[in-house]
């Protein structure tokens, strides 16, 4: 790039000679010849004196010869910093706050007159000398001092003529120009083929930032030029432009780590990644001597406390430990980051899980840069002070600290930024969720289509143990019913309730259960699925949400079973699982078994009587038979012990009867022997014998509870001689 | 542009020896006569002396006197004096190189000039040089000779 604006320039120099025109940039770097119009003449004369024969004769005079002297001042100034030596800038001359930059340039005289140069410099940005796109942040000194070295054209001593002429002109070979603005203090005397290295320096301000660029410009005038009388065009002043940008490394921190980390294992870890990148700009540099420190959140810790803990690459750097308030610090010397580059620093850490018992709680790890634009950041201490242990402080901190200061542009250091930094934090869980427990419910045969009579009611209670909320959009909850094979018995779809009991406001388990929340699940199949979105907030830490729902029946088999196994799925991060529960509907209701004895001397008391459900043989003429007639309800015996256990049901309206006419052809009805007796807290009209049957029948105040039977008996006598 | 520059001063060296012109001056017994030209290396190396009538600072320019005995009789003690001009600077070129150089016009002395300085003699440097002066001890008649010296153009 450097040698091809280098053949531009000289193909620019070259079109402009050509067509005869001086453009700007030559303007800068020489004057031209500047030849004055009128000339000096100098005359000299010979003179002799002589003798002829001892005899002193008079003077001789020769003719007077005149030279007339062309007088012509020419003269260059270049700026030799930058891409180019031999141009009118010094671009891109880099410095750092606190540094003085210097800049350097020769003005050499090309003319054949000895010439005076009024050197100054100004806070200038010339419109006509293009270096950077500055925005300006500051400026180079106007008239401050310039330094001056007078050699030959190229640098080599003078001679000891050269030398002579300049003493005999008053002009010292080195010293100091100085002195306000166009004062003949800052007067320099030239002979032709002579040059003086200029310098000059600029105190880059502390505050300024990477990226702030600078300009001012060093002039040259010749005084000949500028009193010269001539019809040409006169270049009496040369223009130089020193342009200087702060340069500082812009550092991008990005620490990673597990977004979340489950603290139901044994022991919790985090592992970290830091990477530091000395990004590219504009105004980028080396990053040298600079150190990484890491301070650990409370709760963190390495798992050796040692610097074996901590891996760097990317390059040399080894790790120190130390302890801040408590807080294990990680901090990472790095000698050398070269623009572009980056060094990682990885590690992990202990989770002490008892500093993290909050719901949601989490930790953010944050990193901070420290640099020093000069010299090496040394041990850091516990609370490092800006301007002496460093100055450059980046850290992930967002917002960032009133003491962040690092020295590049804002903007580069926000979103979208080459310098954006993040840190990493990470989420805490700690979800622990308990589906208890299977109930078994008795049902009858059949329940009523139309309200809850007869329906059962299964009961599962949602308990959070853990420290995260529940069933909320981070943590939803699906609940599953699947309903068994037995098709006449069914979740009633209508009947699903929840109730929260949320916990206590000092967040122990509460005791005050909400109004229930009637709840819709969606049918697919034997498959009822409610979802957690229709709890509001979900459930808390120590919260409870009780599960309801109802069976019911449609001319099941008593004696049937239906299992109805109810899931908590868990989602979100690091849900756990819960075990699945079955409910169990037992379907229960009467029956009727009917029962003989023969009574061969007609004689015998029904009680004491055995009786048999197989045929009798060998049963005579005149001899008896006793029937008996026994209504089981096999609903459950109630309890109250435990309300997951099934409690049965009691049975109203129950006739029990024999018709005559089932015996009458074989055998008689012996009057007075028809009986009714029941158990368990149960009760039965007594037995009643019309012409055509036997029966007991219930009174609206008689029933038949759980496990109680009620008997009908009565005795018949084989007929004779049928 | 350095050659333009050549090129330029090329020029103005032609058309100020293009123009050249000297009239001799004459005297009695002895007649002097001085040319002044520039002293000019050409390309092969030697040294060429073009008439001069204007030339550029830097130009080294050879004043040259030829003297003449115009008389059937020898001339003695001749002192030929030939003024360095101002703004112009002895070379420390004199031809004969017998000259004696003074910085006052009245003062004397062989080449070159000394002068003590803090205890010690230095120097003097040819830019305080102000006349050279020849001591010929006899001119046969009718005989010619000439003394020059260099000079550069301030």
């Amino acid at each position: 790039m450097k040698s091809n604006t280098f053949n531009y320039s000289l193909l620019a120099i070259g079109v402009a000679a050509v067509m005869g025109l001086s453009t700007g940039a030559m303007a800068s770097i020489t004057s031209g010849p500047t030849t004055n119009s009128t000339t000096s003449a100098i005359n000299n004369v010979a003179t002799a004196s002589y003798n002829v024969a001892g005899v002193t004769q008079p003077t001789a005079t020769s003719n007077i010869v005149t030279v007339n002297v062309s007088e012509t001042a020419n003269f260059i100034l270049y700026a030799t910093n930058g891409n180019s030596a031999t141009d009118d800038k010094n671009e891109n001359i880099a410095t750092i706050p606190g540094a003085t930059a210097t800049f350097n340039h020769i003005l050499i005289n090309e003319g054949n007159v000895s010439d005076t140069y009024n050197i100054n410099t100004t806070a200038n940005n010339d419109a006509n000398i293009e270096t950077a796109t500055p925005t300006q942040g500051y400026a180079h000194p106007a008239n401050t001092d310039v330094a001056f070295i007078i050699r030959q054209k190229g640098g080599a001593a003078l001679t000891a003529d050269q030398a002579n002429a300049l003493q005999a002109l008053g002009q010292a070979q080195s010293g100091n120009l100085t002195g306000g603005a166009n004062t003949t203090t800052r007067n320099i005397k030239l002979l032709p083929g002579l040059q003086a290295a200029l310098s000059y320096t600029s105190l880059t301000p502390t505050g300024r930032t990477g990226g702030d660029i600078a300009v001012g410009t060093l002039t040259a005038t010749s005084s000949f030029i500028t009193t010269a009388t001539t019809t040409g065009t006169k270049v009496p002043t040369l223009v130089n432009e020193n342009q200087t940008i702060v340069r500082l490394p812009t550092f991008s921190i990005v620490k990673t780590g597990a977004s979340s980390v489950d603290l139901t294992a044994t022991t919790p870890q985090i592992a970290y990644t830091i990477t530091v990148t000395n990004a590219n700009t504009d105004y980028s540099a080396d990053a040298t001597d600079f150190v990484i420190r890491d301070v650990l959140p409370a709760g963190l810790s390495l798992p050796n406390n040692a610097t074996t803990d901590v891996t760097v690459s990317g390059g040399a750097g080894t790790p120190r430990i130390s302890t801040i308030s408590g807080r294990r610090a990680i901090d990472v010397p790095v000698a050398n980051l070269p623009v572009g580059e980056s060094r990682t620093i990885t590690f992990t850490v202990n989770v002490d899980k008892a500093q993290f018992t909050g719901a949601n709680s989490s930790v953010t790890n944050n990193v901070a840069v420290y640099d020093k634009f000069v010299g090496a950041v040394g041990t850091l201490s516990d609370t490092p002070t800006v301007g002496t242990d460093y100055d450059i402080l980046d850290n992930t901190l967002t917002p960032a600290p009133g003491s962040e200061t690092t020295r590049v542009p804002a903007a580069a250091d926000l979103s979208g930024g080459t310098g954006v930094d993040s840190a990493a934090t990470t989420t805490f869980t700690r979800r622990s969720l308990t589906l208890v427990k299977a109930t078994t419910r008795d049902i009858a045969p059949t329940t009523s289509t139309t309200n809850t009579d007869g329906q059962v009611t299964h009961v599962a209670t949602i308990t959070n143990l853990g420290q995260d909320v529940e069933g909320d959009t981070n943590n939803p909850l699906t609940l599953t019913f699947t309903d068994g094979t037995n098709a006449a018995v069914d979740p009633v779809t209508t009947q699903f309730f929840l109730i929260y009991t949320p916990p206590n406001p000092d967040g122990t388990p509460g005791s005050t259960p909400s109004a229930p929340l009637a709840v819709t699940p969606t049918k697919s199949g034997n498959v009822y699925t409610i979802n957690s979105s229709v709890l509001p907030g979900g459930i808390a830490p120590n919260g409870k949400l009780e599960v309801r729902y109802n069976m019911a029946s449609t001319s099941a088999v008593v004696g049937s079973t239906e299992n109805t196994t109810v899931r908590l799925a868990a989602a979100g991060t690091n849900p756990p699982t819960i075990p699945t529960i079955t409910d169990v509907t037992n379907v229960r209701g009467l029956t009727l078994v009917k029962s003989q004895a023969l009574d061969a001397a007609c004689n015998a008391d029904a009680s004491a009587a055995t009786f048999v459900q197989t045929a009798i043989d060998n049963a005579k003429p005149d001899q008896c038979v006793i029937y008996r007639i026994q209504a089981t309800n096999t609903s459950s015996a109630i309890q109250t012990a435990d309300p997951a256990a099934a409690s049965g049901f009691n049975i109203t309206g129950l006739t029990i009867s024999d018709l005559l006419s089932n015996f009458s052809a074989g055998a008689t009805y012996v009057p007075n022997t028809a009986a009714s007796t029941a158990t368990n807290n149960s009760s039965i009209g007594a037995a009643a014998v019309s012409t055509s049957a036997i029966t007991a029948t219930m009174s609206s105040t008689d029933v038949l509870a759980p496990q109680g039977v009620a008997s009908l008996t009565f005795k018949v006598k084989i007929k004779n001689a049928r | 542009m350095k050659r333009f520059k050549i090129l330029r001063n090329v020029l103005l060296a032609t058309i100020a020896s293009s123009s050249l012109l000297n009239i001799a001056h004459a005297d009695d017994a002895l007649k002097m006569e001085l040319t002044a030209n520039q002293v000019i290396k050409n390309a092969e190396g030697k040294t060429v002396y073009t008439p001069v009538r204007t030339a550029p600072a830097g130009t080294v320019i050879q004043y040259k006197a030829n003297y003449t005995n115009t008389i059937n009789k020898d001339i003695n003690d001749l002192m030929v004096t030939l003024p360095i001009p101002a703004n112009m600077t002895f070379t420390g070129d004199a031809m004969p190189a017998s000259a004696q150089a003074s910085t006052d016009g009245k003062n004397y002395a062989d080449m070159p000039l000394m002068r003590k300085v803090d205890g010690k003699m230095v120097k003097i440097p040819y830019s305080e040089y102000r006349t050279l002066r020849w001591n010929i001890k006899l001119l046969p008649a009718k005989k010619s000779a000439a003394v020059a010296l260099n000079t550069t153009v301030n």
